[in-house]
């Protein structure tokens, strides 16, 4: 039997976790909702963030003992952020305007949009690699030091500020979807296309505002998750696949459902890696969406596709 | 006009089978087994993909599970063609359980539901823990050393393969004309009705899930048989083919030629099988030229290079037709 | 004789009871009218006998045969043919070739789809569109198209969705025409409407629904006649 002293801690890291799946889940899902692609280059903007955030951040090459380039700036994580996550913005934003949108009237748009976001992240995966080279690199600090401890628990500042920014990002969304003029339009757009139009919103704009929303969302949780632990070219793919699982597992298009299903598959992992071990994690939310979809075809809050 | 059209499939044909008694070997023919084969995955997954319209992303599971198997019996001292042969069923088999798991689902589910499968089942195979999977699968490794085809004392792999490329040749040739059946078939018919409209196709007395059910079992066995022919060509297979990159290619293959056009997904293998193997040396310049090229051309030609084309030529015959008409 | 048959028939979405538990039959070879105000749950009883849904409870029973169990094409090749309120088609086949596929899957005892196909398409007077893309027809075209789509089954029983909503009036007069047709070629017609007026004059018999329920029966004159259906449709001015 395993010592009850021992389960809380994967509890706490699962909340943690589980916060930050829910903002690189609400991206997709923001972005799904309201236009109809599942945009498969999710991920690369999730690294392409990280990515940006690092470049700003890392003080000079020599760190690494190598020749990557950095601005040498040293410009602070807080700081740093806000460009970052302004570019990816600018980058969805144009995704939309210049690969969805000469697509989604076409036929077989689902497809076609596809192969384009499939095609854009491995172009973004390469550049990546081009750039920065193949290797993991990581940041020069972490985004705050120092812990608190309770008992045989051990909290770091780092993950308290990826809970809480993540939480307040995650309800900023909310609030933003919920109250102001242009949040209220992706809804109605997300409900019902054509009504949303005869009330005269403009499409056009909520879809560039949705992708480029989605995507920032995408870039926070890039820095958030990889400044604790590594960057690489390819990091954008398992939290991808995560965020695939969790918006499939909670229904796509219900927030409440991904948000739910966020804290679930990173319970999960935790406590799978708690009783068997790390690689076994994934493998069992792989599981459970399948065995999901199985019981439920349209996720857990989901609506039914037709 | 079936006349014209069997000519100009003669051409091409009349080519591919002149080309090693006129050209000198080399990595050249290499490329061509390869375009050949996946030529064979494009026709088949295009049937999934563009005449079913269904949005399934996992055609490397059927095309790994024909390989392994192939790679398994053969190790294990099987006939390499006994074994491609259940590697096709069994292949067709993974498909056949697949659509069972997944029927129910309908677009983007579906997409990430075969999409996630794949990496579940790449997860799965290179895991070292569960012994009797590591028997098979080999982990990480893969299988190696997967002896060659012996025929009368000849080497298939020597010459450059010239073997496998006449053998892989005339697999694509018997593929073509099975998928023709096929869609000429009541079957091909019915697929159609479920794309365009699936609840009034049912409607109308078509049994929904065993056309699903059919189309999944007959497509992957043809995607596991590149897949098996492919392994026996390398002599090798390991858990890298389930790779996102290659799932591009499979992918792209059909949409550059055009999703639910018969040739299409072929010109599709012509163009991209080439773009990834001439490119190897370039490393991370490859995946980007392969990128752009795949967003330029769906771009271009959202209907595929060979839809669009179709698209004009058709265009052109209905309008010659009603201006002799006198309309 | 009943040829179709629902026992306690209910189907809900949430909390909200489309369909609550309704009993009724259709009588071999009559015109039945299904009324009711929008949200009555007309559609969703289609859909439910057609299996375009799953029941929750309840059963049907349509020519001897028990159907709430199977699935939709099971049910064609019975004999149920079924058109949609929003016309469905084969957006990439010419009218020809869909109601040819209709009589070769649903089509019962059809030797010869082609031969069946041409004379659904002569019944709906659609042959000189015969090698028209589907959606290139208008409206109308597309339900006359759905209409001889349903005729190549062969079917026993038709149901119609709301036949006559976006026609105009000639269009309405030749559709109504064509039901009475349907009928006389020895087919039983179940057909929801709202043009009331248009399917009074055409029903042998009429079912009242509002929330899920049935609440009035009876021919036309009787079921206008009737309190609690006029309470029903109280302003919105159909009688």
């Amino acid at each position: 039997m395993v010592d009850s002293s021992l389960l809380l801690p994967p509890l706490l890291s699962g909340i943690i976790l589980g916060s930050l799946y829910a903002l690189m889940a609400m991206g997709l899902t923001l972005i799904y909702s309201t236009i109809r692609v599942l945009n498969f280059a999710h991920g690369a903007f999730f690294m392409a963030g990280a990515y940006i955030v690092w470049w700003l951040n890392t003080p000079s090459s020599a760190l690494y003992g190598s020749s990557l380039p950095t601005s040498g700036l040293s410009v602070p994580l807080a700081l740093a952020v806000v460009p970052a996550v302004l570019v990816i913005f600018v980058i969805g934003v144009g995704t939309q305007r210049f690969l969805i949108r000469p697509l989604i009237r076409k036929p077989n748009p689902l497809i076609t949009t596809l192969v384009v976001t499939l095609a854009l992240a491995t172009m973004f995966e390469s550049i990546a690699t081009l750039i920065f080279g193949g290797a993991r690199v990581q940041f020069a600090s972490e985004i705050a030091n120092g812990d608190i401890r309770y008992g045989g628990l051990i909290i770091t500042y780092a993950e308290l500020v990826q809970f809480a920014v993540a939480i307040g990002v995650l309800v900023l969304l909310q609030v933003f979807l919920k109250r102001s003029r242009w949040g209220i339009g992706m809804r109605a757009v997300a409900q019902d296309l054509d009504a949303a139009s005869l009330v005269g919103i403009n499409t056009d704009t909520i879809y560039l505002l949705a992708f480029g929303l989605g995507s920032a969302l995408a870039a926070v949780a890039g820095f958030l998750l990889t400044n604790t632990v590594f960057l690489s070219p390819s990091v954008g793919a398992t939290p991808l696949t995560i965020a695939f699982i969790v918006v499939v597992f909670g229904g796509i298009g219900s927030v409440q459902g991904t948000i739910l299903a966020s804290y679930i598959v990173a319970l999960v992992q935790q406590y799978v890696t708690l009783f068997l071990d790390a690689t076994w994690g994934l493998s069992f939310a792989f599981l459970l969406m399948i065995a999901i979809l199985i019981i439920r075809p349209q996720g857990l809050f989901g609506f039914r596709e037709t | 006009m079936r006349l014209i059209s069997l000519g100009l499939l003669a051409v091409p044909l009349v080519a591919l089978l002149a080309y090693p008694l006129v050209a000198e070997q080399g990595y050249l023919t290499y490329v061509l087994v390869l375009i050949l084969s996946y030529s064979i995955i494009a026709l088949y997954y295009n049937m999934l993909l563009g005449y079913l319209g269904i949005p399934f992303l996992a055609p490397l599971v059927p095309y790994a599970v024909g390989g392994y198997t192939v790679g398994y019996l053969t190790l294990n001292g099987w006939n390499p063609f006994a074994g491609l042969l259940v590697g096709c069923i069994f292949a067709a088999g993974s498909g056949f359980a697949f659509s069972l798991l997944s029927m129910r689902l309908r677009g983007l589910y579906m997409a990430l539901y075969s999409l996630v499968f794949t990496l579940f089942f790449q997860n799965l195979i290179t895991r070292q823990d569960i012994r009797p999977l590591f028997d098979i699968f080999v982990g990480g490794i893969g299988q190696n050393n997967i002896p060659d085809i012996t025929l009368g004392g000849f080497q298939w792999r020597l010459f450059d393969g010239v073997a496998y490329y006449y053998f892989a040749l005339a697999m694509l040739v018997v593929s073509a004309i099975v998928l023709k059946k096929v869609l000429d078939s009541r079957f091909g018919i019915a697929f159609k009705g479920v794309r365009d409209a699936e609840v009034y196709a049912a409607s109308l007395g078509i049994g929904i899930f065993r056309v699903k059910i059919v189309a999944f079992a007959v497509s992957s066995f043809f995607i596991g048989l590149a897949g098996g022919l492919l392994t026996l060509f390398y002599g090798a297979i390991g858990a890298t083919i389930l790779d996102t990159s290659n799932m591009l290619l499979f992918f792209s293959m059909v949409v550059l030629g055009g999703l639910g056009t018969f040739f299409g997904p072929v010109a599709g293998a012509f163009v991209m099988v080439p773009l990834n193997n001439y490119l190897t040396e370039y490393h991370a310049w490859r995946f980007l030229a392969q990128g752009l090229a795949v967003l330029l051309v769906v771009l271009i030609f959202p209907e595929g290079v060979v839809g669009r084309l179709q698209r004009f030529v058709r265009g052109r015959m209905m309008r010659s037709s009603t201006g002799s008409a006198g309309v | 004789m009943a040829i179709l048959e629902t026992l306690n028939l209910s189907k809900s979405f949430g909390s909200l009871k489309a369909v609550a538990g309704l009993s009724f039959d259709v009588k071999e070879k009559e015109i039945l009218a299904v009324v009711g105000p929008n949200g009555s749950g007309k559609t969703t009883l289609f859909n439910v006998i057609s299996k375009v849904l799953n029941p929750d409870d309840g059963t049907v029973n349509f020519d001897g045969h028990r159907i709430d169990k199977l699935p939709s094409h099971r049910i064609a090749h019975l004999g149920l043919a079924r058109t949609f309120q929003v016309p469905a088609y084969f957006k990439s086949m010419t009218v020809e070739e869909q109601v040819r596929l209709a009589a070769q899957f649903g089509g019962r005892n059809s030797h010869d789809p082609s031969a069946t196909a041409s004379e659904s398409l002569a019944f709906v007077g659609l042959s000189d569109k015969a090698k028209t893309p589907a959606d290139r027809l208008d409206i109308y075209g597309k339900k006359r198209l759905m209409m001889a789509s349903a005729m190549a089954i062969k079917p026993k029983l038709m149901m119609l969705d709301e036949p006559l909503a976006g026609l105009n009036n000639q269009e309405v007069k030749e559709e109504l025409g064509m039901v009475t047709k349907i009928r006389e070629s020895g087919i039983t017609v179940m057909i929801i409407e709202h043009n009331i007026r248009a399917i009074f004059s055409l029903a042998d018999r009429t079912i009242v629904m509002h929330k899920g329920e049935k609440i009035a029966e009876g021919s036309p004159p009787e079921v206008s006649k009737n309190v609690q259906v006029v309470k029903v449709y109280l302003g919105e001015g159909y009688f």
